[in-house]
């Protein structure tokens, strides 16, 4: 999971294809390296990924949980409708924005 | 947008949806004339319609739809407590918004990429103007977790109605879903396939950041609703059995309520005169709550709260399926009537051999039927679907307009065929927006006409002669015939020989004519002159009739006349020659059988064409063979054969074609008096008129299942569709209006020969009444009779000859005091002297025309015995002798009799200041 910072206060992270069972610790791992450099908001960014099974999920929900212990504001961006559908009905909208593709 | 839920689901929400907003109109519209006296139970209405919407689209994760119907459950919001009141601008916001919704709803899966930021920003600006926040959300939380569920009260409403079960379901996304070879999405489609998932959440207290997550199984909690049992739910989630729970529904609905009355107490508790900021309020936590609502939750639930999959007062369930499974059924009953016809047809002639068979093709015939029956029903829809429409229509146009317009709505209730009901939708809407635009005049016309400054638009629909009418009525300015034959004649549409002719019912009837419009000004409303015919031709393509009554200064109703169903209809078959028809039976009003032998009596030509007189009305008559083209045939009593019948029409005694040696041959057997000369005529009904049809044969009443027809003989007029008989026939069903439009019929002719009739039989009546007098038959000399006639006569005297007294040359009698006048016949009339040798004699004294019966008589006529009052019906001859006072004689009681005119005959005596004799 390659980091960009577009300016110094965001964060986004580009999810690098389907975050699932067979890449999910890769990205873990680059998201945690990416969330080294200091910023207030991170956003992931998903236009890449047409799936995300339950362990990116997980992954999601640890990401955001990393965030908010470091007090920087997540957000989600890119995701595809049927992502979309499925973040919605587990409700994560309510505990950080989602925006669609 | 790829569907998490099965598409049929969200068609149901849809169709639901729709409905919803199609309740809510009529209610919008009541608030906004009703104001703040607008009942609770209305607000109420609408905003459980729009709350129902609004948790459907949550639910659906259509958005727009959502955010819209928030806000406007709001404004609904502020109204109901009484924080707002429903003032135009607000209605207008709301009335948008429902647009937008419905917009949305019509291309749900597009729904988000509908704009609706001015109609949110129209209903936020209502809302920051009383504090509201819109962030406010329906909370609940699930016994023992710290985590809130947003639960949509109807739905959970809805859910409970339809006896579901509600559970709380833990899922793993690691045990349960990935290990299981599901994805999230796969997991979700799976639960909502077998029940509905009311909302769900993940425990993310789980995790605690990135560094251990992929090791967190991860628990997702559903609140979930399905008819199925605890341990067959888990099944079909896929679940151990102990990781689905059946929440309490008792306790669910206790809540519910206890928390309703509650927030009730809170909101009375609560002073309303301060709109000030409203701060979102923390979601109450209760002890061990199982859900917490908002109060409109727990509103009892009322049948007129729900939609049209509820569950009514008295237990009747009802259930949506989809239209083309019943237009499929339909079709199938359809063909099964047909089968049905067929087998009757086939079998019946067996009835006799096999026992038992009479019973069971009356058995299938009647069940046939009523199945059929039970198909159509399906598909009935009330009219009131197309008439609800209107008054928003009327709202909008009224302000474009500036008019006041009023819609008033009966019959609502009257039930349509689906198909006939959509049909309706185009011609009815032009109609009401011709009567706003055209018909009704501005305030200050009407004012000007004293009529209301409101001008009234009335929708009727009712059941008639197995027909349904539709009557549109304003109280406008009508139709003024004139203008409207300029408009035709300067249109080409007639001729001016043709509008001399033209009575004004048939002038306002041209605008049927394609491209005909008055309206001087082409305005975007309506005017563009493409209207009534389409008006026509598409109730017409329903098998109905349209029909215009209007009067200037007083408005004009639109009526249409339209079948209940198209599908499956009752019809006569008839023949000519070898040709079968059958004729829808809304049509037919009668049949007449006109013997041969009364031909000449009965039927009669009036002003070219063909009439029956039946009960003293003029009925016109068409020879279906005529008008279809067909070579007409007749029986030959001598032969047996048929053989063509060359006479022009059944009236003609011997027809103009000259006789074949065969025929004259065969005149002693003649066939104008021969009983298979006898006439079949079937009255038909086309609107207000009827007509005769002379066919050969009259078959049976079918029911016909109506094909349409090619589209190489759509255009025909005289025919509506095609069938398929019992034995396999394919015939023609007979479009009553296209065969009278065929034949050339002029109605208003024969009305007004009618009319010219009735006003013969008057003065024939009248004259005759002229020649029935009351008489006072009398004798003067012995068997010389006289009659005067009783309005003539003031009194009748008897005296006695001694009494009378001579004064000079004239003879007078004590009357009263005075001395009156004598008058002998004999001195004026050719008649003998009376006898001289009777003691008692008469006194006619006549009446005088002007003179008060208390006044003085001129004279009295001498008269011998009076014989009779009665009433007589004579005609009087001159006499062969004149005299004055004579007005002619008559046979009455086999005796001639002289009719005396009383005054004239005083008059010649010198007695009345006239004329001497």
């Amino acid at each position: 999971m390659a980091s960009t910072q577009s300016d110094s206060s965001v964060l986004r992270i580009p999810s690098g294809g389907n975050l699932v069972a067979s890449t999910v610790e890769e990205r873990r791992k680059a998201a945690m390296d990416a969330l080294e450099a200091p910023c207030t908001q991170a956003v992931l960014d998903l236009t890449d990924a047409e799936v995300v099974d339950s362990l990116g999920i997980t992954l999601i929900l640890g990401l955001f949980k990393t965030c908010q212990k470091r007090k920087v504001a997540f957000s989600v961006e890119g995701a595809n409708a049927d992502l979309m559908r499925v973040f919605k009905l587990f409700s994560l909208p309510k505990l950080f924005p989602i925006r669609e593709k | 947008m790829a569907s998490l839920a099965d598409e049929s689901i969200i068609a149901d929400f849809v169709a639901e949806s729709r409905e919803h907003l199609s309740s809510v109109e009529p209610d919008l519209l009541a608030m906004e004339s009703l104001g703040a006296k607008v009942s609770q139970e209305v607000i109420n209405r609408v905003f459980r319609a729009i709350h129902s919407l609004k948790g459907g689209a949550g639910f659906f994760a259509f958005e727009a739809l959502k955010k819209l119907s928030h806000a406007m459950e709001s404004v609904l919001m502020l109204v109901r407590d009484g924080k707002l009141s429903p003032a135009p601008d607000i209605m207008d916001c709301l009335f948008t918004g429902v647009d937008r919704l419905r917009a949305m709803l019509d291309d749900i899966q597009a729904s988000d990429n509908v704009p609706f930021a001015k109609e949110l920003a129209n209903l936020e600006a209502i809302l920051s103007g009383k504090g509201v926040n819109l962030g406010e959300t329906v909370k609940g939380r699930e016994k023992g977790s710290k985590r809130d569920f947003d639960l949509d009260a109807e739905s959970v409403r809805s859910a409970l109605r339809r006896g579901m079960n509600l559970y709380r379901a833990n899922a793993y996304l690691h045990r349960d879903i990935k290990d299981q070879g599901l994805t999230p999405l796969a997991f979700l489609n799976n639960a909502m396939s077998v029940g509905a998932c009311l909302d769900a959440f993940i425990d993310i207290d789980a995790i605690a950041d990135l560094e251990n997550c992929l090791e967190q199984d991860l628990a997702v909690t559903l609140l979930f609703a399905s008819v199925l049992e605890p341990d067959l739910a888990a099944l079909a989630l896929k679940l151990p059995v102990e990781q689905v729970k059946v929440l309490e529904v008792k306790a669910l609905k206790e809540e519910m309520k206890a928390k309703a009355k509650a927030a009730k107490a809170a909101e009375k508790a609560e002073p309303k005169a301060e709109p000030g900021p409203r701060q979102e309020a923390p979601a109450p936590v209760a002890e061990e709550p199982v859900a917490e609502v908002e109060p409109e939750a727990a509103v009892e639930d009322k049948p007129e709260a729900r939609g049209g999959a509820a569950m009514k007062e008295g237990g009747n369930e009802t259930l949506r399926v989809r239209v083309d499974l019943l237009t499929n059924l339909m079709n199938l009953a359809g063909e099964l009537v047909l089968g049905r016809n067929q087998l009757v047809r086939a079998v019946t002639d067996y009835q006799n051999e096999i026992p038992g068979l009479g019973a069971i093709l009356q058995n299938v015939n009647q069940v046939t039927t009523e199945m059929q029956e039970g198909i159509m029903q399906t598909r009935m829809q009330p009219i009131g679907t197309v008439f609800n429409r209107f008054p928003r229509i009327i709202r909008d146009m009224s302000r474009q307009l500036s008019k006041q317009i009023e819609v008033q709505i009966e019959g609502a209730e009257v039930e349509l065929d689906k198909s006939i009901v959509e049909m309706l939708v185009d011609p009815l809407t032009h109609i009401i927006r011709n009567c706003a635009d055209h018909a009704l005049e501005t305030p200050a016309e009407r004012k000007k006409a004293g009529k209301n400054p409101t001008g009234v638009i009335h929708l009727h629909a009712f059941h008639e002669g197995g027909q349904i009418n539709i009557a549109v009525n304003d109280d406008g300015r009508g139709i003024d015939a004139k203008k409207i034959l300029a408009k035709a004649l300067a249109k080409g549409l007639v001729t001016k020989a043709q509008a001399a002719e033209m009575t004004d019912r048939e002038i306002v009837h041209l605008v049927f004519a394609p491209g005909f419009s008055t309206a001087e000004t082409v305005s975007d409303i309506s005017g563009r002159g493409v209207g009534m015919d389409v008006v026509r031709t598409n109730v017409e393509k329903l098998g109905g009739h349209v029909e215009l009554e209007t009067e200037v200064g007083m408005g004009t109703t639109v009526r249409l006349r339209l079948p209940l169903t198209l599908a499956i209809i009752p019809s006569m078959i008839v023949g000519v020659a070898d040709h079968r028809f059958a004729i829808p039976q809304v049509n037919v009003v009668e049949f007449v059988w006109v013997k041969a032998s009364e031909v000449a009596q009965r039927i009669e030509h009036v002003q070219g064409a063909l009439v029956l007189r039946l009960r003293d009305k003029l009925l016109p008559l068409v020879r279906l063979a005529d008008v279809l083209g067909i070579q007409r045939l007749f029986l030959d009593a001598a032969t047996g054969e048929m053989r063509p019948d060359r006479r022009a029409s059944i009236a003609d005694r011997r027809g103009d074609a000259p006789e074949t040696p065969e025929e004259a041959s065969t005149r002693e057997r003649d066939r104008r008096t021969d009983w298979r000369s006898d006439h079949n005529i079937i009255v038909l009904r086309v609107g207000k008129n009827h007509y005769g049809v002379i066919v050969d044969e009259l078959f049976d009443i079918e029911e016909i299942v109506v094909k349409p027809l090619s589209t190489f003989i759509q255009g025909t007029k005289c025919f509506s569709g095609a069938t398929i008989l019992g034995d396999g026939r394919v015939i023609m069903i007979l479009d009553a209006g296209g065969l009278s439009t065929a034949a050339q019929l002029h109605f208003t002719d024969l009305q007004a020969e009618e009319i010219r009739r009735l006003e013969e039989e008057k003065r024939s009546a009248a004259l005759k009444a002229s020649r029935r007098r009351s008489v006072i038959l009398f004798e003067a000399a012995k068997g010389e009779r006289f009659a005067v006639p009783q309005d003539h006569v003031l009194r009748l005297e008897r005296i006695l000859r001694s009494r009378i007294e001579l004064i000079g040359d004239r003879e007078y009698i004590e009357y009263r005091g005075e001395g009156l006048p004598l008058v002998r016949l004999d001195r004026h009339l050719e008649v003998r002297p009376l006898d001289k040798g009777l003691e008692e004699l008469f006194l006619v004294i006549p009446k005088v025309p002007g003179q008060n019966s208390t006044a003085r008589p001129p004279a009295g006529i001498l008269i011998s015995e009076i014989l009779d009052a009665l009433d007589v019906e004579v005609e009087l001859k001159a006499v062969e002798f004149t005299g004055p006072g004579l007005l002619g004689s008559a046979v009455v009681q086999d005796h001639l009799t002289l009719f005396l005119d009383p005054v004239n005959l005083l008059k010649a005596a010198g007695l009345m200041g006239g004329d001497a004799a």
